[in-house]
């Protein structure tokens, strides 16, 4: 067939779906359906499709036809009790409208592209430094401001905005960067080993245990120059300093956890260089009765964590991050063992995690009138630094092998000296190597050198090959720092610092149309490992290999099998599902005593460690709801209550028949995050379950809506006061929807225990003994009682959890489709439009054909041509 | 033989000159209890070129020998002695004890204070008690057994009176025993 007679075709075929579609005409259906309630004088819902028009290169009219569209499409309009359309004319309807919004959406994106230039999102850009330069916890995040959130992701690139302040913060994080990264001694620091006692000098624990918040012990017995506080407690905290009472490398038991005014840090060692430190500790937990050590009630879970010393001073308070918890069995000593990276001016804090909080500081009596458990820490020894080699990795992808010789400055007096940033140690009794002088990386021939290690870098920097071009502008900053008289580190140093924080290592640079290798593999990398690709993947891009079906196939699961697709799964479900604001607030201590941080970081755990089975097995998405198992730990295990289930460590534990536990929205850290701290709503709860599980969001409420709040005091139920808010037949239709998720989901509370009754601080029944940790003590009443039931929309009726569980779960396509939008705008950095929901359709329609599983939907996505073009 | 006897006699001689030329005898701050006295003497093995050769635990008087040819005191005037011996038994001891220069204080002209005070059988809480006292004006020489629940103090009358004693203590977090309350824990 010739060209010619081709394009002739081509032209009747648009010339006839055009005439077929400018011959259809919507008023008809809309006068006759819509406009009864949506005219310009009655605009029901602030809607006015009268004056609606067929204009659908404006942005608003497209927006309102698409919401006419769905409204239809969903069966949401015309209400139920309305006269029902002929199912003929719906259809026609739906037909014109349908391709009438995705011809004009496939128009829009073709002059826009759907991603625009998006930058390196804060969690991108630490990760992307720590792997470039191979220094594993490397914290500049800090460093930089937060990001803003759209379409409820940082990724997308109307959350990323671009400021003097962003770029200024990014310079102070390269410079930060190249300082940890660059060697300036001719040996790796002497490795020093040092063990601590908990109870070390100006630790805060001094002060505990003299109060009777602690002891000291030796050998599983109280330290006999020590005794535990009793009638007396000790006195002078400095005259026992000075006495050494707290360098004797004693055992120190304790029983309060840390609080506002409690935090017990390893002080005698704070990181003076960077690196990989060993750390070791030696727990075990006791049962403490007024001065006798007893077997305790169960393993107990200590905290190890780091903390981040501030330069005033004062401490970092709470830990900056936590390294882990640990076992720490009935009187038999356990030791841990953790490799980990420090930054400067860093040390370990303690919690004993798992403790009621207990003080006995004001007790009469203090410890000697004390019967509880505690947590005993033998010690904790430190190794370090460690590095896989001298220079280290850093210095090589900056250097190469280029010497390090003692910089004299008598012997070159016209070239500047090395930068070398002065950092001071606060705290610790660990003291740095002697000085060995100033050095630096000798080049004889500095341009042809810095051509050689600028060949190596920017590629690698940039995440494709650079062009001459481009590396001849890095060579002429080189040439023009060392021609003001800069030495070479300080002038390669000048250019490395240029190019992290060029718009090429920056942004995610893609080309327009299809994706090239390099940007396609950026995104698969950026979407998995929440970083740059790693030398594997380059070498599978560099050879042309990546779109080669098996070869894609094979690094996805490579990637997900690997240890950083912890950072996709911790990242992707910190913001789908919100985790990442489990702290956000919280829950008030008299209704909810027995909330504790510990618990906290276990409900995270539990939904990151949930999807992660999910992905492994390649369970279908009617697990994200339902399941006959979940992963806990002890605490939770109380929490959920459970028996038999001890320590830290999640595991997979079977569901007996009929609990209403199983699948993420009866998960402690969900529930958490879609309550105040004080109050549970379903308005909140049924929208969060719309919006991020069903994918249905609501539409937002009319301005005049007003708001529901629950009634703390227990004498009006939510339910009773959503009923009136309901009788507003403007909140009905949406209020029908969002309901019933939030109804299902009352039978837990803000930190997620299942109940019967509403815990009230007004009046109500005295709770049983047991209900919680014995040692914390109870100041709420039992309130009225839960109704959990509800009706769907549709009319499908519910009487709790388990059977709403079971109409979610019954609908994969649904579950199925919202999980594959989340993830195709958590990787691509932009919203799914109109057009693209066809494309959605056919990666869940491909993935269920494969069995619906959550790993298969990753494969389908990124083999989708959704996720292959910019 | 005569000659060796001779040479015996003089090496007597001048060891004996040289032991008294480095002989220092003072009071020492900080020694509140028997046990206090075995910490003293504990530090002989920390001690460079100095000796504890004898404590008196009843006046708190400690002889110390130093070395004068040694190569902490060879350059060492014998007035300068006495400031050597002290920051080496303070740095030693973290500072709990402390030689007290020219100390001309007469326990025989002081009035004896016996306090029944409450506290932990701890060293550290009673050198917690005889911190809070024996900084005081007037308080000459402070003994504290948490043991036996007792501190004595013998104090310049014109100076310290009992119940500054005892507000002192208090401020410091000791329990002051009545007599009933002394019998009745015992």
């Amino acid at each position: 067939m010739s060209c010619v007679y081709k394009r002739g075709v081509l032209l009747l075929v648009c010339v006839f779906l055009w005439s077929d579609l400018q011959a259809y005409s919507p008023h008809k259906y809309l006068q006759k359906y819509c406009l009864e309630c949506h005219d310009t004088d009655t605009q029901k819902g602030s809607q006015d499709l009268e004056t609606l028009k067929l204009n659908f290169d404006n942005d608003k009219a497209f927006e309102t036809w698409i919401k006419v569209f769905d409204s239809v499409h969903k069966g949401e309009m015309p209400p139920k009790k309305k006269k029902r359309p002929d199912a003929g004319e719906t259809a026609e309807f739906k037909e014109w409208l349908f391709k009438t919004l995705t011809s004009s959406d496939k128009k829009r994106i073709a002059g826009n592209h759907r991603s625009t230039l998006r930058r390196l999102t804060a969690t991108e850009y630490e990760n992307t430094m720590r792997d470039l330069f191979d220094m594993p916890g490397l914290k500049v995040k800090e460093i930089l401001p937060a990001d803003g959130s759209a379409h409820r992701f940082d990724k997308n690139n109307h959350a990323l905005s671009i400021s003097h302040v962003n770029i200024a913060k990014f310079i102070e994080a390269a410079e930060h960067t190249l300082d940890y990264a660059i060697a300036t001694r001719p040996n790796a620091p002497k490795v020093n080993k040092q063990q601590i006692s908990l109870a070390c000098r100006g630790s805060g624990v001094a002060h505990i245990i003299m109060n009777g918040d602690g002891i000291q012990m030796r050998d599983k017995k109280i330290d006999p120059e020590f005794p535990a506080a009793g009638e007396f407690k000790h006195i002078d905290e400095g005259a026992h300093e000075m006495m050494g009472s707290f360098e004797r490398g004693s055992t120190v038991g304790l029983f309060r956890h840390e609080d506002e005014s409690v935090s017990p840090y390893f002080r005698d060692f704070v990181t003076i260089y960077p690196g990989m430190y060993k750390v070791r500790t030696s727990l075990w937990s006791f049962q403490w009765d007024k001065g006798k050590i007893l077997p305790s009630r169960r393993t107990e879970a200590g905290r190890l964590s780091v903390v981040q010393l501030t330069g005033d001073g004062r401490g970092g308070q709470h830990p900056s991050y936590v390294l882990g918890y640990y076992d720490a069995p009935s009187l038999d000593a356990k030791e841990h063992e953790e490799m980990v990276w420090m930054n400067r001016n860093e040390q370990f804090g303690f919690n004993t995690a798992s403790l009621a909080p207990v003080a006995n500081y004001a007790r009469k009596g203090h410890a000697m009138a004390f019967t509880g458990p505690g947590i005993a820490v033998d010690w904790l020894t430190v190794e370090g630094p460690f590095y896989p080699s001298w220079p280290p990795p850093s210095h090589k992808l900056l250097f190469g092998d280029l010497p390090l010789v003692e910089f004299k400055q008598k012997e070159t007096p016209n070239v500047k000296a090395p930068i070398r940033n002065k950092y001071r140690q606060l705290w610790g009794k660990n003291r740095k190597d002697q000085e060995q002088g100033i050095w630096t990386v000798e080049s004889k021939n500095p341009m042809a050198d810095a051509d050689t290690l600028l060949s190596k870098f920017l590629p690698k920097a940039f995440r494709r090959p650079v062009e001459d071009s481009v590396k001849q502008r890095y060579l002429e900053i080189v040439k023009t720092s060392l021609e003001s008289g800069e030495c070479f580190e300080n002038a390669m140093r000048l250019a490395y610092k240029h190019a992290l924080c060029s718009p090429d290592f920056l942004f995610h640079v893609e080309q327009a149309g299809e994706l090239d290798d390099y940007a396609f593999a950026n995104r698969l990398s950026y979407f998995l490992t929440n970083s740059s690709m790693d030398d594997k993947l380059l070498s599978k891009v560099a050879s042309g290999k990546v779109h080669d079906p098996k070869v894609l196939h094979s690094e996805v699961e490579r990637m997900l099998n690997s240890d950083k697709s912890a950072r996709f799964i911790k990242d992707f479900l910190g913001q789908w599902l919100k985790i990442n604001r489990v702290a956000a607030n919280d829950p008030d201590k008299k209704l909810y005593p027995e909330f504790s941080p510990y618990l906290q970081d276990s409900m995270v755990l539990e939904t990151e460690s949930y999807f992660k089975e999910l992905l492994k097995r390649n369970l279908q998405a009617s697990y994200l709801v339902k399941s006959d198992f979940i992963m806990i730990n002890g605490v939770l295990a109380r929490l959920y209550g459970f028996e038999g289930i001890d320590g830290p460590n999640i595991r997979a534990v079977k569901l007996p028949e009929d609990c209403p536990r199983g699948g993420l929205l009866t998960q402690a850290s969900v529930l958490k995050v879609t309550a105040n701290g004080t109050t549970t709503s379903p308005v909140v709860r049924g929208t969060y379950v719309m919006e991020r599980i069903i994918g249905n969001p609501p539409k937002p409420p009319p301005p005049n809506a007003g708001s529901v709040e629950p009634d703390v005091q227990g004498t009006t139920t939510i339910r009773e006061l959503l009923d009136k808010h309901r009788s507003n037949p403007s909140c009905a239709s949406c209020h029908a929807n969002i309901d019933p998720p939030g109804f299902a989901m009352e039978s837990f509370d803000v930190i997620g225990g299942y109940r019967k009754n509403y815990r009230t601080i007004g009046n109500g029944k005295n709770p049983e003994r047991g209900m919680i940790d014995p040692f914390i003590g109870i100041g709420f009443k039992i309130g009225s009682e839960v109704d959990s039931s509800g009706n769907m929309p549709d009319g499908k009726k519910f009487s709790g959890i388990n059977e709403f569980k079971d109409i979610l779960a019954a609908d994969e396509k649904t579950l199925l489709t919202s999980l594959a939008n989340h993830l195709a705008v958590y990787s691509t950095g932009r919203e799914i439009s109109f057009s693209e929901r066809t494309e959605i359709d056919q990666i869940v329609y491909q993935c269920q054909q494969k069995g619906g599983g959550i790993r298969t939907l990753v494969h389908e996505l990124v083999k989708s041509p959704l996720f292959r073009r910019k | 033989m005569n000659n060796f006897i001779l040479i015996l006699i003089f090496c007597f001689i001048s060891t004996g000159a040289l032991a008294e030329e480095g002989k220092i005898v003072c009071k020492v701050k900080g020694l509140f209890s028997k046990e206090r006295g075995e910490d003293l003497k504990s530090l002989n093995s920390k001690l460079v070129d100095i000796k504890i050769e004898n404590i008196d635990f009843a006046t708190s008087l400690v002889t110390f020998i130093c070395t004068p040819d040694s190569q902490t005191f060879k350059n060492l005037k014998k007035e300068k002695y006495w400031e050597q011996v002290n920051h080496q038994v303070r740095n030693n001891s973290n500072h709990t004890f402390q030689l007290l220069q020219d100390d001309k204080s007469d326990l025989a002209n002081c009035q004896k204070i016996e306090l029944a005070v409450g506290g932990l059988d701890c060293k550290a809480c009673e050198f917690g008690a005889y911190r809070a006292v024996y900084q005081m004006d007037g308080v000459e020489r402070t003994i504290v057994s948490f043991k036996e629940r007792k501190l004595t103090a013998w104090v310049k009358p014109e100076k310290v009176k009992q119940e500054e004693l005892e507000k002192a203590l208090k401020n410091r977090g000791v329990t002051i025993l009545s007599a009933t309350d002394k019998e009745s824990k015992k």
